[in-house]
């Protein structure tokens, strides 16, 4: 696939317009004068030393903002020492991606790296990230939810079959852009730099997205790999780093894998030579470990009760900004830090950002996010904490087999004869395997899945209900829809188990993860446990009649939560 | 200003959720879990062969990745899976047995096809049918 039908199309040449401007602002003026290589010292990789090209990279104004942006976004309002930024991030996920290279070039028969290949991967890596915004993944959910970028992400899908994540496309764009590649080009001594002119970006873009790169009849996978895979420099590095800033104790053997990584020639199915970056049998243990550290760091940081409501209270905040016009364009998610974000509520003056529903008050907002002045729980759900109610039909084995029986005695056709039969056995199978299981698809699917809008109308619907029961108690109603929050998260994948990167005994054939271990499963069934929905309410709110209104509204009298209060802080 | 979108289109997650509705509607309770993304990949390439172009727009948010040989992965297949299997709606019977059990039952099932027009029905009786043979 060509490239350049992508970036040709409209979709793509919108958002472009848009986020060149953006860096047309950052690296105006800026002329590097750098001529040396620096040693960066590091807590996770110790000291790593960057060249001169790397440094005059860093040094420019377009990738020392990602010093305001937060790794993991509002979780240091929970972890206060996970401050760290993106920029040492980026510097670390090149730290790592150097180290693999040397490794890799050290563990494979032959060295797979072309000339200038390990400085195309170090520069992907420095340059990763450089698509985020505000509060990291924060921020891409909130412009992911924009027509046109939603448009531009099918466009990638359909083109490239690759579905990147916004952040991704976003660095996809600013590396491609005129001025980046100019400014590029022009200034930073990148080694050969007039030979790779034609394609560096495309295929620096490529690998951030997770894209091969393809040259006739050979396709270069590790190099995307490197970068985007299933045990990417990304992971080692913010795994490590997320751990360490939160003060939790987790950590996979990195030496075990970086001795056990190499690339092995395989034919796909389109005949080509793909050259993939693999771990021999003997390293699998550390590709566990380090699933085993993502499913924890999920568990741990990213779900944790208090980020989910903190960043619940930022995107109310964010699409305020944007519908009073003080965010307009993608580029303001790049524009705008973590710093900046909470000032431009003062712009608010008495407008209503969401005129069809109550005044939500931007500068109350953001002073009670930067304060950490965060809603009560007043709801938990998961699938151990809640019972059904409603007493299921019991299908009686005998009673049909009677009946079937009867219907034989009158004649019936060997059709219908084999459907009744069908039937009973599902119906069977299925009541002996239900037990006591809940059904929450339904409460997922109207409330965890849907956009921001939809979840505005939701929230007015159980204010409506909250004040009803509040005027029932004698209360005053001092709240509103605002004050509620429905989070109903999806559960976080750990899709890679599938991939066919196991090198065999055999040195020849390729396994996936699960040849070895179910890792899928046993995360599926750990995230099954770990899973949990809330519905929060602000502090001034009665908890106890926030907790039955939200029973009735999330489980609609089909089930309930057992001992709510072992979960909760409510006085049932 | 940028356009908000009001809501989704089809997402991974209405797509398994449909085509697991469909399964239990056809009283298929049991399939087996290693088999589903390739059947559905299959499916995908055929209709791509054919240019159908309302069904391939289906598959928008669902990424494969050819691997070498038939292996072909897709880790928003999975995690779909994983949800369905958080929230209820599939399970497997012991951690080491391949089967994916749907507990959906047919007035489930129903309830969940309602909520899909007509033609995202129809292509998913018409996947549900490819996992015939397995």
């Amino acid at each position: 696939m060509d490239i350049s039908v992508l970036m040709s199309s409209d979709e793509y040449k919108t958002i472009e317009a848009d986020i060149e401007s953006f860096v047309k602002e950052k690296l105006d003026g800026y002329k590097p004068s750098r001529t040396t290589g620096k040693t960066i010292h590091d807590p996770v990789w110790g000291s790593v030393e960057y060249s001169d090209w790397e440094m005059q990279l860093i040094d420019s104004p377009l990738f020392q903002r990602l010093r305001d942006i937060h790794q993991v976004g509002l979780a240091m309002l929970t972890y206060p020492a996970a401050r760290h930024s993106r920029f040492e991030h980026s510097l670390g996920v090149a730290a790592a991606a150097k180290k693999m290279c040397e490794k890799i070039s050290k563990n494979s028969k032959r060295c797979p790296f072309k000339k200038n290949d390990k400085n195309k991967v170090y520069l992907a890596a420095l340059l990763h990230d450089i698509g985020h915004g505000f509060y990291s993944h924060l921020s891409e959910s909130i412009y992911g939810e924009f027509k046109a970028f939603d448009k531009l992400i099918t466009k990638f899908k359909r083109m490239l079959k690759r579905k990147p994540k916004a952040h991704e496309a976003l660095a996809f764009i600013i590396i491609n852009t005129e001025t980046f590649r100019n400014f590029f080009f022009e200034n930073i001594n990148y080694p050969d730099k007039n030979e790779c002119q034609g394609y560096l970006f495309s295929d620096v873009g490529k690998m951030i997205i997770g894209a091969n790169i393809e040259e006739s009849d050979e396709v270069y996978s590790f190099l995307t790999a490197i970068i985007n895979g299933p045990f990417d420099a990304d992971k080692l590095d913010y795994i490590k780093r997320d751990s360490h800033t939160a003060g939790l104790s987790l950590s996979y053997d990195m030496e075990r894998l970086f001795t056990k990584i190499v690339v092995h020639t395989v034919q796909n199915e389109s005949r080509q030579t793909e050259y993939r970056l693999v771990i021999k049998f003997n390293g699998v243990t550390a590709i566990e470990e380090l699933t085993f550290c993502r499913i924890m760091l999920f568990s741990y940081i990213y779900y944790h009760q208090k980020v989910l409501i903190s960043e619940a209270m930022v995107k109310d905040y964010v699409h305020g900004l944007h519908r009073l016009g003080i965010i307009r364009e993608f580029s303001d998610f790049l524009r705008y830090t973590d710093s900046d974000i909470l000032k431009l509520a003062k712009q608010q003056g008495n407008k209503s950002p969401f005129p069809k529903y109550e005044m939500l008050n931007l500068e109350k907002l953001a002073l009670n996010i930067a304060n950490r002045r965060l809603p009560k729980r007043c709801f938990e759900i998961s699938q151990s904490n809640v019972e059904n109610i409603a007493e299921e039909p019991k299908f009686d084995l005998t009673h049909q087999c009677q009946i079937l029986a009867e219907q034989c005695k009158n004649g019936i056709t060997a059709e219908e004869l084999q459907s009744r039969i069908e039937l009973m056995i599902f119906s069977l199978r299925n009541q002996e395997t239900r037990e006591d299981k809940v059904l929450l698809d339904s409460l997922y699917n109207e409330l965890g899945k849907v956009t921001f809008e939809a979840m505005l109308a939701l929230r007015k619907k159980f204010y409506i209900q909250l004040a009803n029961e509040y005027s029932k108690a004698g209360k005053a109603v001092n709240f509103n829809m605002f004050d509620v929050y429905i989070i109903v998260p999806k559960s976080a994948n750990y899709g890679e188990a599938g991939d066919s990167v196991i090198l065999g005994r055999n040195n020849k054939d390729l396994l996936q993860i699960n040849d070895f271990v179910k890792l899928d499963d046993w995360a599926a069934s750990f995230n099954s446990n770990k899973w949990r929905g809330y519905v929060f309410v602000s502090e001034h709110i009665d908890l106890s009649i926030a907790f039955k209104v939200a029973q009735k509204f999330i489980l609609k009298g089909k089930a309930r939560v057992k001992k709510p209060t072992s979960y909760m802080k409510v006085d049932l | 200003m940028l356009t908000v979108l009001a809501e989704r289109e089809l997402t991974a997650y209405d797509f398994m959720r449909c085509l697991f509705a469909t399964l239990a509607k056809n009283k298929r309770s049991i399939i087996n879990k290693s088999a589903i993304v390739k059947v559905i990949y299959d499916f995908q390439e055929a209709m791509l062969r054919e240019n159908n172009h309302d069904v391939i727009s289906m598959f928008d948010d669902i990424e494969f990745r050819k691997g070498i040989d038939e292996n072909v992965v897709s880790y928003d297949i999975n995690e779909v899976i994983n949800n369905l299997q958080t929230f209820g709606v599939v399970g497997k019977l012991n951690p080491t047995y391949d089967k994916l059990f749907i507990y959906l039952t047919e007035q489930e099932a129903d309830e969940i096809l309602s909520q899909y027009n007509q033609e995202v029905q129809d292509t998913m009786s018409l996947l549900a049918g490819c996992f015939a043979g397995e």
